[in-house]
C-alpha cells in the first residue's frame, strides 16, 4: 500500500469555549493529532460519540480550521489563503434522508460537483451521471427521479455516486453506513472497497462500529477524548488490539468500561476512571502514544493487554 | 372567495357600476336602491364602485409592501442562516428591535417624517411585517443549512452564492410563500388601520380603511355605509389566511408521507 | 404451562396514501412465562409492528387483517379499551429505542417513576427500582436532560418494570446508545428478567447481540417469523436461508481480508398476503414451489422454520457461508 500521501495532519488541535463569558471553559475537541492518509488507503476512525472523530473529519475537509497544527493536502497547507480546486475532496454523511436536496432531481444532485467544477456544459455530463449510477448498482433512470421516490439504501448509493463523480483524491465517510440495514450495509461497504481499488482515492472512514470499520479499512485509529489512543493495521484489530478502549469497543467481556463516555479523568489517562485495568500510574501520568508491536498505543499497560 | 374579491378589485374600474369619484351620482347619503346598490356617501358618490376601488387599493398597497417584505426578508433570512455567527446575531437583534415597534406608532412616525400617502403605507407595512418574516425564513433556512447536502456541496467547493441559490432558496420557498400570505393579511389590516386614521391613501381615492372610517362617522344616520366595507375587509383577511393554510398543507414536504 | 404471549398467523395492514402495506403477513410465535425471545429482522420485516401489537399500541392507520395475538391467554384485539389499558398496566412493560423521547422533559425522574408505579407506590419503591436498574438514589431528583443516554434508558427501564410486568417488550433498546453502554443495558434487561421472573421480548436487527442475551430467537422476514428456535442452534446452524444470509453479513465474524456476501436485492414491501415465500426472489435455493406455495412454519430438528427446503440445505455455520450468495 506504499503510495503518495494525500492528507497529512500535524499536531492538530481544536479548542472551543463554552459557558457564559464570566465562566468560560475551554474544551478540547481534538488534541494533538498526527495522521497521514495515502492514496488508495482507507483509515478507519472509531470512537464513541463525543470522542472528536467527526470533528477530526471536518478538519481534514477544511470545514473547520484547527486552533493549532497544520492540515496539508497533497503538499498544500490548508487555511493559508490558497484554495483547493473544487472536486478534489468529497464527503458521504450519515443520514440518507438528508443527503440529497429534495428539490433537485437525482441526476442534478449527482452532477452537482461537476457543475461546481465549471463543467456545466460538458456534453459528457449526462453520460457520466449515468455511468456513476451504474457503478453504484443503480439504474441510470434514477437520474430523473426525486429523492423522496427512492429508498434509504438507494439514496446512500446516490450519495456515493455523487462523491465519486469528480474522481476526488480524498473522501470522508462519516457514519456512512450507520443508518442502513445489515444486508444493505454489506452491499455498500463492498461497494466502497471495490471503488477504492479502482479509483485509488484516500479515505477516512468514521464510525462507532468497530466491526464495519475493520472490514473496510487498512489502518484504524481509535479516538478517545480528542486523542488517538491506538493506531494500527486493521489486521491487528481483527486479532487483538492493545489498548483497553479498543478492546471495549470490540465488545469484549473482560474489558467492559464503567460509567459513561463523557466521564473523563482530570489527570493522567482520560480513560482511567472507566478502565477496568487502571492502576495508580494511570491516574497520575498521562500515557504517550508509543510504539507497541507494529502499531501505536497510548496505554501504560498496552503490552499486557496485547498478551491477554 | 379571495378570487372573487381580487377579480372584483381588479376589474372594478371596468364594471358598469359607475365612477367611484363622480360626485352627485345620486342624492347624498341615500340608502341602497336598485340603481345604487349600496347607497351613496356624504358627497353623493355611489358606494359600490368606491368599495370595489377600495378593495383594489387595499390589495395593491399591501401586496406591494408584502412583495418588498418578501424580497428583503428572504435575502436577509438566508444570509443570516448561511453565515451564522456575528452576522446572524446582528440580524436577529435588528429584527427584534423592529418587532418591538407597534405598527400604528411606527405609522405615525413615518407619516410625520414623509407625509401621508401611498409610500408611507408601503413603508409601514414592510417594516411591520419584516421582522416576523425574517425570523420565519431564518429558522427554516437554519434547518436546511444544517442538512447534509449543504455540507456535501461545500466540500465539493460550491460558492456561498451557489449554496444559497441552489440549496437554500428552493427549500425555503414553500414556507416563505405561506408566511407571505400571512404577512399580506397583516398588511391589509395595517393599511386599513392607517387609512382609518387618515394616514393612508388620501381622498378622494377610496380604501377599505377610509370607507370604514366614513361609515363609522355616519353610522347613526347611514348604517349601510359601514357594513359592506367591514364585511369585505373581514372576508378578505379570512380568505387570505385560508389560502395560506391551504398552501402550507399543499407545500408540506412530501418526504414525510413516504411509505416506509 | 400457558404461553405469556402467543401470535397465530397475525396479519395487519397499514393504510397509506399510496395504498395498503401489509406489515405482518401471518406471523406466529409463542413465549412461555419467564423466558426471553429475541426477534431479529431488518427494517420493514415487521418486528416493530409485532412488538407494538403485543400492547395493541399500533397507530390509527393500522388494520387488524387476520389471525390473533394473545397476551396471558386474552386476545388483545378482542379486549375493549378499558381492558387493554388494564392489560398494559398489569402485565406489560415497554422500552423503546430513544429514551429521551420516552421521558417527559418537564418532570423529575422520581416523579415519572412514581407515576409509572400507579401514583401511590410504597415508600421505598422508587429507590428500590432505581437501585435495580443501577441508578444512584439521587437520580430521582434529576431532570431527564441531566441524564446521559445510558442513564435515561435505565430510567425508562425502571418505569417499564415499575408494576412488575409479566412481559417486558424492548424494541432496539440500545440502538441510540454508544457501544460501551450497549452491553450494560442488555445485561441489565437479562438480569431483571431473571430477578423478577418476567418474560422478555427483545427486538433488534443484530443477530449476534440477540443470540448472546436471549434463550430463543425468532428471525423475521416479510412480516413473518421464518425461523424460531433456541438461540445457540439458530446462531450456529441456521435453517432458513434468510437466517443464514443474515449471519453471513454480520461483520463481527469476518476474518481479515475476507469478503462478506451481501444479500442481493431488496426486502419486499407487501400489499397483501404473499403468494409464495417472500424471500424467494433473493434466495439462492428458490424454485418454482417457493414462488407459488407459501411455506408453513413447521418443526424441523427441534426448531420451527418456514422454508420448503430447510430440511436438506442446512450446512454448518462457517463451512458454506457464502455459498450461492
Amino acid at each position: 500500500m506504499a503510495s503518495e500521501t494525500v492528507v497529512t495532519l500535524r499536531g492538530i488541535s481544536l479548542t472551543y469555549a463554552t459557558g457564559p463569558f464570566w465562566d468560560r471553559h475551554t474544551n478540547r475537541a481534538v488534541d494533538g493529532v498526527d495522521l497521514d492518509i495515502a492514496s488508495g488507503e482507507t483509515v478507519g476512525l472509531v470512537g464513541e460519540s463525543g470522542s472528536g472523530k467527526t470533528t477530526l473529519g471536518r478538519l481534514c475537509l477544511g470545514l473547520l480550521t484547527p486552533t493549532t497544527g497544520e492540515v496539508t493536502f497533497e503538499g498544500l497547507v490548508l487555511g493559508t489563503g490558497s484554495r483547493l480546486p473544487p472536486g478534489v475532496r468529497a464527503v458521504v454523511l450519515q443520514h440518507p434522508e438528508w443527503a440529497l436536496n429534495p428539490r433537485l432531481k437525482i441526476g442534478h444532485s449527482v452532477a452537482e460537483p461537476l457543475v461546481i467544477q465549471g463543467r456545466k456544459s460538458d456534453p459528457q455530463r449526462h453520460a457520466r451521471v449515468a455511468r456513476m449510477l451504474e457503478l453504484v448498482g443503480l439504474d441510470p433512470g434514477f437520474a430523473r427521479r426525486f429523492p423522496h421516490e427512492v429508498s434509504g439504501g438507494q439514496r446512500q448509493r446516490i450519495a456515493i455516486a455523487r462523491a465519486l463523480i469528480t474522481r476526488p483524491r480524498f473522501i470522508v465517510f462519516d457514519e456512512a453506513v450507520n443508518a442502513l440495514d445489515i444486508s444493505m450495509r454489506t452491499q455498500v461497504l463492498n461497494l466502497i472497497i471495490d471503488l477504492q481499488a479502482e479509483h485509488r482515492f484516500a479515505a477516512l472512514f468514521i464510525s462507532h462500529d468497530l466491526a464495519a470499520t475493520r472490514y473496510v479499512s487498512h489502518r484504524i485509529a481509535v479516538m478517545y477524548a480528542g486523542r488517538f489512543v491506538e493506531v494500527d493495521s486493521a489486521r491487528r484489530f481483527h486479532d487483538r488490539p492493545c489498548h483497553p478502549y479498543s478492546r471495549a469497543l470490540g465488545d469484549e467481556e473482560d474489558f467492559r468500561l464503567d460509567g459513561v463516555p463523557g466521564d473523563l479523568s482530570p489527570e493522567g489517562c482520560a480513560l482511567a476512571r472507566r478502565c477496568p485495568l487502571s492502576i495508580d500510574r494511570c491516574h497520575a501520568e498521562e500515557p504517550e502514544l508509543r510504539l507497541v508491536g507494529n502499531g501505536y498505543a497510548a496505554c501504560h499497560r498496552a503490552e499486557e493487554v496485547a498478551r491477554s | 372567495m379571495l378570487v372573487l374579491l381580487v377579480l372584483a378589485g381588479a376589474f372594478g374600474p371596468f364594471l358598469p357600476i359607475g365612477d367611484p369619484l363622480a360626485i352627485g351620482a345620486g342624492p347624498r347619503l341615500s340608502p341602497p336602491s336598485l340603481a345604487l346598490p349600496l347607497g351613496t356617501d356624504e358627497l353623493g358618490r355611489s358606494h359600490l364602485p368606491r368599495l370595489v376601488g377600495g378593495i383594489l387599493e387595499t390589495f395593491l398597497l399591501s401586496g406591494a409592501a408584502v412583495l418588498l417584505t418578501g424580497v428583503i426578508g428572504i435575502s436577509i433570512g438566508i444570509l443570516a442562516a448561511y453565515l451564522r455567527g456575528v452576522t446572524d446575531g446582528l440580524i436577529a437583534r435588528f429584527a427584534d428591535v423592529l418587532f418591538a415597534f407597534p405598527p400604528i406608532i411606527l405609522g405615525l412616525l413615518v407619516v410625520s417624517l414623509a407625509g401621508p400617502g401611498t409610500l408611507a403605507v408601503i413603508t409601514v407595512i414592510t417594516v411591520a411585517t419584516l421582522p416576523l418574516f425574517i425570523r420565519a425564513v431564518r429558522s427554516v433556512a437554519l434547518g436546511i443549512a444544517s442538512r447534509e447536502f449543504v455540507t456535501v456541496a461545500e466540500v465539493a467547493g460550491a460558492s456561498p452564492v451557489r449554496i444559497m441559490a441552489v440549496h437554500l432558496l428552493p427549500n425555503i420557498a414553500g414556507a416563505a410563500i405561506v408566511q407571505l400570505t400571512y404577512a399580506l393579511s397583516i398588511g391589509m389590516l395595517i393599511e386599513s388601520g392607517l387609512s382609518f386614521l387618515g394616514l393612508g391613501s388620501q381622498p378622494p381615492n377610496p380604501s377599505l380603511g377610509s370607507l370604514l372610517q366614513l361609515g363609522a362617522t355616519y353610522m347613526s344616520i347611514a348604517p349601510w355605509l359601514v357594513f359592506p366595507a367591514g364585511i369585505v375587509l373581514a372576508l378578505a383577511i379570512l380568505s387570505v389566511n385560508l389560502v395560506g393554510d391551504g398552501l402550507r398543507d399543499a407545500l408540506d414536504p412530501i418526504e414525510g408521507r413516504r411509505l416506509t | 404451562m400457558n404461553a405469556i404471549v402467543r401470535a397465530r398467523d397475525l396479519a395487519v395492514d397499514y393504510t397509506m396514501p399510496g395504498g395498503v402495506v401489509r406489515a405482518l403477513d401471518g406471523a406466529s410465535f409463542e413465549l412461555l412465562p419467564g423466558r426471553s425471545l429475541g426477534l431479529v429482522g431488518e427494517s420493514g420485516s415487521g418486528k416493530s409492528t409485532l412488538g407494538l401489537a403485543i400492547g395493541r399500541l399500533l397507530p390509527a392507520n393500522v388494520r387488524h387483517a387476520a389471525g390473533d395475538l394473545e397476551v396471558d391467554g386474552r386476545s388483545v384485539f378482542a379486549l375493549d379499551d378499558e381492558g387493554i389499558r388494564a392489560l398494559r398496566r398489569t402485565s406489560l412493560g415497554f422500552v423503546f429505542q430513544s429514551p429521551m423521547a420516552a421521558l417527559d422533559p418537564t418532570m423529575r425522574i422520581g416523579r415519572q417513576i412514581t407515576l409509572a408505579c400507579g401514583g401511590q407506590p410504597d415508600v421505598g419503591r422508587v429507590p428500590e427500582l432505581l437501585q435495580q436498574v443501577g441508578l444512584p438514589k439521587g437520580a430521582a431528583r434529576a431532570w431527564p436532560h441531566e441524564l446521559s443516554g445510558g442513564m435515561a434508558q435505565r430510567a425508562v427501564i425502571a418505569m417499564a418494570i415499575a408494576r412488575r410486568p409479566r412481559l417486558l417488550v424492548a424494541d432496539e433498546p440500545t440502538a441510540a446508545l454508544d457501544t460501551s453502554l450497549r452491553a450494560q443495558i442488555l445485561d441489565l434487561l437479562v438480569a431483571l428478567k431473571n430477578e423478577t421472573g418476567s418474560a422478555l421480548v427483545l427486538l433488534s436487527h443484530e443477530l449476534p447481540v440477540v443470540a448472546r442475551v436471549c434463550e430463543i430467537i425468532g428471525v423475521m422476514y416479510g412480516g413473518r417469523v421464518v425461523e424460531l428456535g433456541d438461540s445457540a442452534g439458530v446462531f450456529s446452524r441456521p435453517l432458513h436461508p434468510y437466517s443464514r444470509a443474515l449471519l453471513a453479513t454480520a461483520h463481527d465474524g469476518a476474518r481479515p481480508g475476507e469478503r462478506l456476501a451481501p444479500i442481493p436485492g431488496m426486502p419486499p414491501v407487501l400489499s397483501g398476503p404473499a403468494s409464495g415465500c417472500s424471500f424467494a426472489p433473493r434466495c439462492a435455493f428458490a424454485d418454482e414451489r417457493c414462488r407459488s406455495e407459501r411455506p408453513p412454519l413447521r418443526p424441523i430438528g427441534g426448531r420451527l422454520a418456514a422454508c420448503h427446503h430447510a430440511d436438506g440445505t442446512a450446512p454448518e455455520r462457517g463451512s458454506g457461508m457464502s455459498s450461492g450468495m
